[in-house]
């Protein structure tokens, strides 16, 4: 007999039997059949599942749940946020979050933050404004990353810098030649190569303005499925920076002028911006900001940069994602290895630093 | 001028197709031995005589063969009608199919492009079904088809609604393109500032276009006698539709005058170059036109677009494709596959035998295999059989199962699938003595799952309240639906000591929300994609919680 969702949800505290409790357990998100059919490590373990919304009498959400093949990567991980959100020094930044599970089912449970989003904002707030949250939300995510070193101290496995090279290999590898041309692929490898060994710095891995919202006056970070996962620095910087750049694209155009805007000219590219002094607005001074933080030359950023769109892909690709979402991060891509092949420094982005 | 892609000038000689029986006289004509093109030129019929131009224009195919293609090995014009367009592809490309449901025009093609000595290639086939070995086309010809397709005789073009139709139709000829191929279609723009006005595109009656679709549909029902089927969108609507059916690299030209007699293709912001064709006729319509391009809007307003479209590559992965995602999403037509997982929310029960009633999703099956040892299936016209009247006139059903032999009774198309039942199976006698017996077979504390689209989603009233009774169109579906509110009775008649009602979502993973107003209200704060949320949240506020969601199901405990 296997154990089922509501002996789970007794073992993290509820009365499963109460009258009328599963009038209040709302699956959302519910994807691959669980238990899965075979059992294995990697990322297409995380599309299997679904979240579950467990609400009050009144309706009020209390916790959410992420029910998950019982991997041992997934397992790992739950059980590192479990002890990270018990953190004191996070208390306001991470909802307490606890672990239990089955032979077919592992559950991670934190409690509900009723806060307001970040993403419908993003569009709206002036430059200014918008690096300071950014920055803020950057710095909260440092704070989080050494107490993850602190909590498990062998995340690093004994080794405090990275092969950005040795990192990327796999997604050079994992990208078919039909998406990504290996003259292109050259270039970038290149570029990674050049930056050579930095030091390691924990990664959120999905830092966007939806994993973010604004409760009792913090920021709240959430989905820590990746947490860790990636320790190439800036990683986080160059995901929040380029979704928040999506967000704001046609900002200042009316509604209907959007639209007719988004149907009819050439997608833009974050990357061509990005050289750009005139067209940038939050990327510039977040990214000096968070280059100079993290102590990288220009080179390390760009390379940096490469493995941020190179590894997104590659994940994408991996996870089976609709060429519909992937076809932005290759153009990226391509334009990123294009820019690089005609020497270009970035200095725009990442300031003038001695290389 | 730049950007602009000249194609000919050539008078507008109105719109429309030839009437049958015009066809018929043109095929005989053609089928005496005279050649094609004196018989169009000769033959004196009230439509034809004023659509010559039609059949002989090459501007016609100018658009589609200054498209980059990935080879030119293999064109195919869908619908192609008297093959003026598949001619003109048949002489830039190595082979040329065309593709015509109307045997007629099929006859008339083949005298056509033999007089002519062309390569191509004519296909008689509903364009919903192209045949399997059309495949690595370079480029797809849909020129003034798209919005014809739901209008067929056949079953597949007469199920779900027209824009379900459609993207089967766009998905059809999507796995028929080679990688990187294309799709190029022509066709009316819904929001053409005449059809405000009063202009028809098709054979529609005035207005129509404009409504909204379940009003087009009941003025079209009520004053031509049958359903309105011939949908149109704005650009950002065939955008969707080209999307949802998994194109990419989308693109936009104003087809001008009209895609009929197309003299010029020019992307939609070229408002120089659009204004000249437009700005005709009184002066408060010129009027018009300029504050619209004031606010710039005009090439949103043209008569008819150009529209071209890419298959994405297919992406290879160094990791075995997940067998259970992949198959899930194919078979369901949309991106979810977790449909099973309900089993969760169940209470616990045995896992040694699962029954399905009638017909299951591959998909489910498979899910019922992995939580059940074994999994044994009965029709429901046998289930129905089995429920017969006894000595006093009581319906009793028999299944030659023992007594609490099954822990889980599964079935996604009871409701829709029960014989005979025009109404509701619930006010059926038969189906309250099968699912009586159903409770016989289920060991105690076992499970009996029902689902079905949801009676009380505001569509499927709409369009209940158009004439179309209980019988709702959509997804396949075509049988009664499922009434929260009938089927819980029926089943506390036929005994289960519990019943928990859910509504479900398709979103980008099921959602899966208990039917109760605090239920739906928390979901609709959480909803994602968020759009109309204010006012799901109100209707889920006042109640009408009911009407959101288009499908349901039903845990019965025994």
């Amino acid at each position: 007999m296997r154990s089922d969702f509501g002996s789970l949800l007794e073992q993290a505290g509820f009365d499963a039997s109460e009258r009328g409790f599963w009038q209040r357990v709302i699956m959302i998100d519910n994807r691959v059949l669980l238990p899965a059919t075979r059992l294995e490590e990697g990322d297409l373990m995380k599309l299997h599942g679904f979240n579950a919304l467990i609400l009050d009498r009144n309706g009020v959400p209390t916790h959410f749940c992420k029910c998950r093949p019982p991997t041992k990567d997934w397992i790992r991980q739950t059980e590192f946020c479990t002890r990270i959100s018990m953190e004191p020094s996070l208390r306001h930044v991470l909802p307490p979050t606890r672990a239990v599970g089955s032979m077919d089912l592992h559950m991670a449970i934190s409690e509900y933050v009723p806060g307001r989003a970040f993403e419908p904002r993003v569009r709206w707030m002036r430059t200014g404004k918008l690096d300071a949250a950014i920055q803020e939300i950057l710095l909260l995510m440092e704070t989080i990353a050494l107490r993850g070193v602190i909590v498990d101290p062998e995340v690093f496995a004994g080794q405090t810098r990275i092969d950005l090279a040795a990192e990327a290999a796999w997604a050079f590898d994992t990208i078919p030649p039909s998406l990504f041309a290996p003259s292109q692929a050259a270039v970038v490898r290149n570029a990674i190569s050049a930056a050579g060994s930095v030091r390691r710095v924990l990664q959120h891995g999905d830092l966007w303005p939806r994993n973010i919202l604004r409760y009792d006056g913090h920021w709240w970070l959430l989905d820590f499925d990746t947490f860790g996962q990636i320790q190439v620095p800036l990683y986080d910087v160059f995901h929040m920076v380029r979704s928040c750049w999506v967000l704001r694209q046609g900002r200042g155009e009316a509604r209907w002028n959007l639209r007719r805007a988004r149907l009819q000219s050439a997608s833009p590219s974050w990357v061509k911006d990005l050289r750009s002094p005139s067209t940038m607005e939050t990327s510039q001074t977040t990214l000096k900001w968070a280059r100079a933080r993290q102590g990288l030359t220009n080179v390390e950023a760009i390379g940096a940069l490469a493995f941020y769109l190179i590894d997104t892909v590659a994940r994408m690709c991996r996870r089976q994602h609709p060429m519909q979402y992937v076809e932005p991060y290759l153009s990226d891509l391509g334009i990123l290895a294009e820019c690089l092949s005609a020497g270009e420094t970035f200095a725009c982005a990442f300031g003038d630093a001695a290389s | 001028m730049e950007g602009v892609l000249p194609l000919r000038v050539v008078r507008d000689t109105g719109q429309g197709t030839l009437p049958p029986d015009e066809v018929t006289a043109l095929v005989q004509e053609i089928d005496r031995g005279v050649p094609w093109q004196r018989a169009i030129s000769t033959l004196t019929l009230p439509t034809l005589s004023r659509k010559r131009d039609w059949f002989l224009d090459p501007a016609k195919a100018a658009f589609y063969l200054s498209l980059e293609v990935p080879t030119h090995r293999l064109a195919m014009d869908v619908g192609a009608g008297s093959g003026v367009i598949a001619c003109e592809l048949g002489r830039r490309f190595e082979r040329t199919i065309a593709v015509e449901q109307d045997r007629r025009w099929c006859r008339f093609m083949r005298h056509r492009f033999l007089q002519e000595g062309l390569p191509v290639e004519v296909i008689h086939v509903d364009a919903l079904r192209l045949p399997p070995s059309v495949t690595n086309v370079d480029l797809a010809v849909v020129n003034g088809v798209l919005e014809w397709v739901a209008t067929g005789d056949s079953a597949d073009a007469q199920v779900g609604s027209p824009r379900q139709v459609q993207l089967t139709f766009l998905r059809a000829i999507r796995s028929a393109l080679r990688p990187g191929g294309r799709i190029g279609i022509a066709i009316e723009n819904r929001l053409h500032f005449e059809y405000f006005r009063g202009a028809i595109p098709h054979d529609e009656l005035p207005y129509v276009a404009v409504m909204p679709r379940w009003l087009a549909d009941a003025v079209t029902r009520w004053r031509q006698g049958k359903p309105y089927r011939t949908w149109i969108y704005s650009a950002r609507g065939y955008k969707r539709l080209l999307q949802e059916a998994g194109f990419i690299r989308i693109a936009f030209f104003a087809a001008l005058p009209t895609y009929h007699h197309p003299e010029v293709a020019v992307p939609l912001d070229r408002e120089d170059a659009i204004r000249p064709y437009l700005n005709r006729g009184s002066r408060s319509k010129r009027l018009a036109l300029q504050l619209l391009a004031a606010a710039g809007l005009l090439g949103q307003t043209v008569n008819s677009f150009y529209i071209t479209a890419e298959r994405p590559h297919e992406m290879t992965t160094t990791e075995p494709a997940d067998a259970h995602m992949l198959d899930g999403s194919r078979e369901a037509g949309y991106p979810l596959t977790g449909a099973a997982n309900w089993l969760w929310l169940a209470p616990r029960v045995g896992r040694s035998r699962a029954l399905v009633i009638g017909e299951i999703l591959p998909l489910y099956r498979r899910g019922l295999s992995a939580n059940f040892e074994q999994v044994e299936s009965v029709p429901v016209t046998s289930l129905h059989d089995a429920a017969t009247l006894d000595s006093k006139g009581n319906h009793r059903a028999n299944l030659l199962y023992e007594d609490a032999s099954v822990d889980c009774v599964v079935s996604t198309d009871l409701v829709n699938a029960w014989p005979a039942s025009r109404r509701s199976p619930f006010h059926d006698m038969r189906l309250v003595a099968a699912l009586t017996e159903l409770r016989r077979l289920i060991t105690p504390g076992g499970l009996l799952f029902l689902s079905g689209p949801n009676a009380r989603w505001y569509r499927a009233l709409l369009r209940r309240g158009t004439g179309e009774s209980t019988r709702f169109v959509r997804s396949g579906h075509t049988g009664p639906l499922l009434h929260l509110g009938q089927a819980r009775n029926a089943l506390t008649r036929a005994g289960f000591s519990e019943t928990r009602a859910y509504f479900v979502e398709r979103s980008v993973g099921d959602a899966v929300v208990p039917a109760c107003r605090r239920a739906t209200m928390a979901y609709e704060r959480e909803r994602m994609p968020r759009t109309n949320v204010s006012l799901r949240a109100l209707w889920a506020a006042c109640g009408l919680y009911e009407l959101l969601y288009p499908d349901a199901f039903i845990l019965a405990i025994k």
